[in-house]
């Protein structure tokens, strides 16, 4: 059987099909604005014309090239090109600067691939056991993991919390935009149907990101472009030292984010967040982070692609999609007679041995493709700063358009690069903000339904034996410097 | 990118088109994000639309405010025919009577061009209260009223309302629990959180076939193709008949010789027996009708939903 499948994925066509779709995916990831989700969206039409293994072949492979490729513009230019990199785009930038964008390049790549090989191979060997732990989350368990990935990013990741804190409030806030809430009532929206839409998280997280940093570069246009050092050489010089010295961390990234991936409701968003935060937590120099520091990049780099791996458990087994990648592979594998569900594995054994092997092999592919790309991209940072960020800015306006066609989104990217800027300017930073855009929607919703399903009676939030150790998490971390600040003040006092 | 560029082409081409012939490629604006059943059934006739017209259809998804946006980018579009609404019927029949205010009128901003599928409610059950069938889900629920939950995809939804309807004439009391899309629901139905969930057949019939998920009613008059074996909640007595419909729709002012082509072909491409197959596989099935026939259905529709949203006391504002 194990034959019959690599003769399927080793066919000429299916061959030609995955290195096609690799290419795809890169472009697509780079530029901002278009993500992972984007690109399997284009791609479901020309899946039409094909078997189901090059069918498959051709999304998991340029999703996985979008994932990563996401890293490029974000470590170069400070453009995330997908949320899941939004967790370390300072961390990587700042590297950039140092004249270390070959080492922050490629660890996300070479970590990303060791995450995603590990996200696979727990597809492999363990997906009908861990779907069904899986199911056993509900908004209980879900709410208190947001709360924690919100925490993990206020207390842990960043020095100051309190301007953490702001910030990210004023995520929430941006994300109770619109009718999309638990009521269906319309806030803030002024009778636009934009509004009421809600403010899409993609331009934003552009203009917080790309336009402060292109208005910042302009307003110290005297100054010496620090980028100017930026050099990149041997992309995968030292690796093996890293991974050697980062085993463990890179081990907590793939195992979290795998975790985190199988959950039908969380994805590799959040995964990066929280492996981010528990780098600086149990990293022995936690002071580092913020300034350039690879130790965060490679966990949470190995965190968010060993998510995507583990969003297919779900899918695969039972057909419920784990991101919003899976959601649409879900149609796909229907219309291809591969149906979804634990039977899957036996009755389409050959096409589902194929499909994994294809997993393999794009995470593999990416590595020269990836090089490749980091190359050519490399190439921006020569570019004078004077003609560098007129270009920046314009495929920051095409990616906010593009995201959902609307000039809208042009101008929630240029308003937000204003916004971020003054932050900034101020000491307060932006990427709080961005994650509670991506989970404040999450915490009303699960909130709300666990509320109505508790009949309004708080205490059931700690009653089910996961949400309460969730819970007890969420305290620790709010409670631990509070308990940490009392200790060293009744020492001092003595 | 490729949209944009496609978009670029398509102005620079504005002044010269013919009256019975689109001549530029055609965008289908839908309400959701990629994944559910709206943009499958978009993308399947996308695909089949394109050598009919000799011109590209592109699926664009402009997801948020239940459809708002889709609405308000397509009725404030150029009436040429190039872009086009496709949408199921709730917020162009349902939601605007739960809204004190509303920005559209479906009857007076949009002209129908056709209408596709029909779609039923199904009630589904998880294995939480091993009940399997609707009178032992009645027990069940009468015997354990603290877990009287019902899910489904959203705050006004079709779900939502069939599930107040069904509360109001069944005397039953079973309370809403809404979800973001059916796959956050239906992991909470197969995991035994919540005890039933009521959506598009679609979105249970395949863990219903596989036995994961049990229907055991369905809302419309009538048995569903997609699912024959399952009674309609009428025949299990509980009076009700509500089922909504899958339409095209081209911004007010577009030129009626334009409407009858593009329904002319909608029609075609729905009525392709392979495709009938595909749809009631889908849970859905086909009922292509032109223009005329979709505009009656709308204007009937719309009048017919609004006694039963105000007995409901299904208010969003």
């Amino acid at each position: 059987m194990l034959l019959q499948a690599l003769a399927q994925v080793f066919d000429p066509y299916v061959l030609w099909v995955i290195l096609a779709s690799a290419a795809f995916g890169l472009f697509v990831g780079a530029v901002p604005g278009l993500t992972a989700t984007m690109a399997t969206a284009l791609l479901v039409p020309v899946t039409f014309f094909m078997e189901p293994v090059p069918a498959i072949a051709s999304i998991v492979t340029a999703t996985a090239m979008a994932i990563f490729a996401g890293d490029i513009p974000s470590c170069l230019l400070r453009m995330p090109g997908t949320p899941a990199s939004a967790a370390y785009t300072d961390e990587a930038y700042a590297m950039t600067k140092k004249g270390q964008g070959e080492l922050a390049l490629g660890a996300g790549l070479v970590f990303s691939v060791i995450g995603g090989l590990f996200g696979t191979a727990v597809l492999i060997m363990a997906a009908p056991a861990l779907a069904e732990v899986a199911l056993k989350f509900s908004s209980f368990e879900y709410f208190w993991l947001v709360v924690l990935g919100l925490l993990c990013a206020v207390f842990i990741a960043f020095a100051n919390p309190l301007k953490g804190i702001v910030s990210l409030l004023l995520g929430l806030l941006i994300a109770s935009v619109g009718l999309d809430n638990p009521a269906g009532f319309p806030r803030f929206t002024f009778g636009n149907a934009e509004l009421a839409g809600g403010l899409t998280l993609i331009p934003i997280m552009i203009g917080m990101f790309a336009v402060s940093e292109i208005i910042r570069s302009v307003s110290r246009i005297d100054e010496p472009w620090e980028m100017a050092q930026a050099k990149i050489g041997n992309v995968f010089r030292g690796m093996g030292a890293l991974t050697l010295r980062y085993k463990l961390p890179v081990l907590r990234g793939s195992v979290l984010g795998t975790a985190i991936g199988v959950l039908p409701g969380a994805g590799a968003d959040i995964a990066a967040w929280m492996s981010y935060a528990l780098s600086k937590k149990f990293s022995k120099e936690p002071e580092k982070f913020g300034t350039g520091h690879v130790e965060g990049i490679i966990e949470a780099g190995a965190s968010n692609n060993s998510a995507l791996a583990g969003a297919w458990v779900p899918a695969l087994v039972f057909g419920i999609p784990g991101d919003s990648i899976t959601a649409i592979v879900i149609g796909v594998l229907y219309i291809k007679g591969l149906n979804p569900g634990p039977s899957i594995f036996m009755e389409n054994a050959v096409a589902i041995y194929a499909i994994f092997m294809v997993f393999i092999l794009a995470n593999l592919l990416m590595l020269p493709l990836g090089i490749a790309a980091i190359k050519s991209a490399k190439q921006l940072l020569r570019a004078p700063r004077d003609v560098l960020m007129p270009v920046i800015l314009l495929f920051c306006i095409v990616g906010s358009f593009a995201i959902n066609n609307s000039i809208f989104g042009v101008v929630l990217m240029l308003v937000f690069g204003v916004i971020a800027y003054l932050m900034e300017e101020n000491g307060f930073p932006v990427a709080p903000a961005i994650l509670g855009m991506v989970l404040g929607a999450m915490l009303e919703e699960h909130f709300i339904r666990a509320m109505i399903r508790a009949d309004g009676n708080f205490l059931v939030f700690f009653e089910r034996p996961i949400a309460a150790g969730l819970a007890i998490a969420a305290f620790g971390i709010v409670l631990w410097p509070v308990g940490a600040w009392l200790w060293r003040r009744s020492r001092s006092a003595h | 990118m490729l949209r944009l560029a496609i978009l670029v082409i398509a102005f620079a081409a504005l002044p010269a088109v013919a009256q019975e012939k689109i001549g530029k490629p055609v965008r289908l604006v839908i309400g959701f994000a990629p994944g559910g059943s709206v943009d499958l059934v978009a993308r399947i006739v996308a695909e089949r639309l394109a050598p009919r017209l000799g011109q590209p259809v592109l699926v664009e998804n402009r997801p948020g405010g239940f459809v708002r946006v889709a609405i308000d980018a397509v009725r404030s579009a150029a009436p040429d025919g190039t872009t086009l609404l496709l949408t199921s019927s709730t917020p162009l029949v349902v939601t605007p009577h739960a809204y004190a205010k509303m920005p559209y009128d479906a009857q007076r901003d949009l002209v129908s061009v056709a209408r596709l599928v029909n779609g039923q409610q199904g009630f589904a059950l998880g294995p939480m209260s091993g009940a399997r069938s609707w009178p032992e889900y009645v027990a069940w629920l009468k015997a354990n009223p603290d877990k009287a939950f019902f899910a489904s995809s959203g705050v006004g939804s079709m779900g939502h309302l069939v599930g107040v309807v069904l509360a109001n004439t069944s005397g039953l009391r079973i309370e809403h629990v809404a979800y973001k899309g059916s796959g956050q629901y239906n992991a909470e139905l197969l995991g035994g959180q919540v005890s039933a969930g009521i959506s598009g057949i679609a979105d249970a019939s395949e863990f219903h076939r596989t036995g994961k998920l049990r229907i055991v009613a369905t809302s419309g008059a009538e048995r569903s193709r997609a699912l024959p074996d399952v009674p309609t909640f009428k025949e299990l007595g509980v009076p009700m008949d509500l089922s909504l419909w899958y339409g095209v729709f081209a911004p007010a002012g577009t030129p009626s010789a334009i409407v009858e082509l593009l329904g002319r072909e909608l029609v075609a491409v729905v009525g392709a027996p392979d495709l009938t197959e595909r749809f009631i596989n889908l849970g859905l099935d086909p009922a292509a009708a032109g223009p005329k026939a979709a505009a009656e259905t709308l204007a009937s529709d719309y009048a017919r939903w609004r006694p039963i949203v105000q007995q409901a006391g299904f208010k969003l504002d």
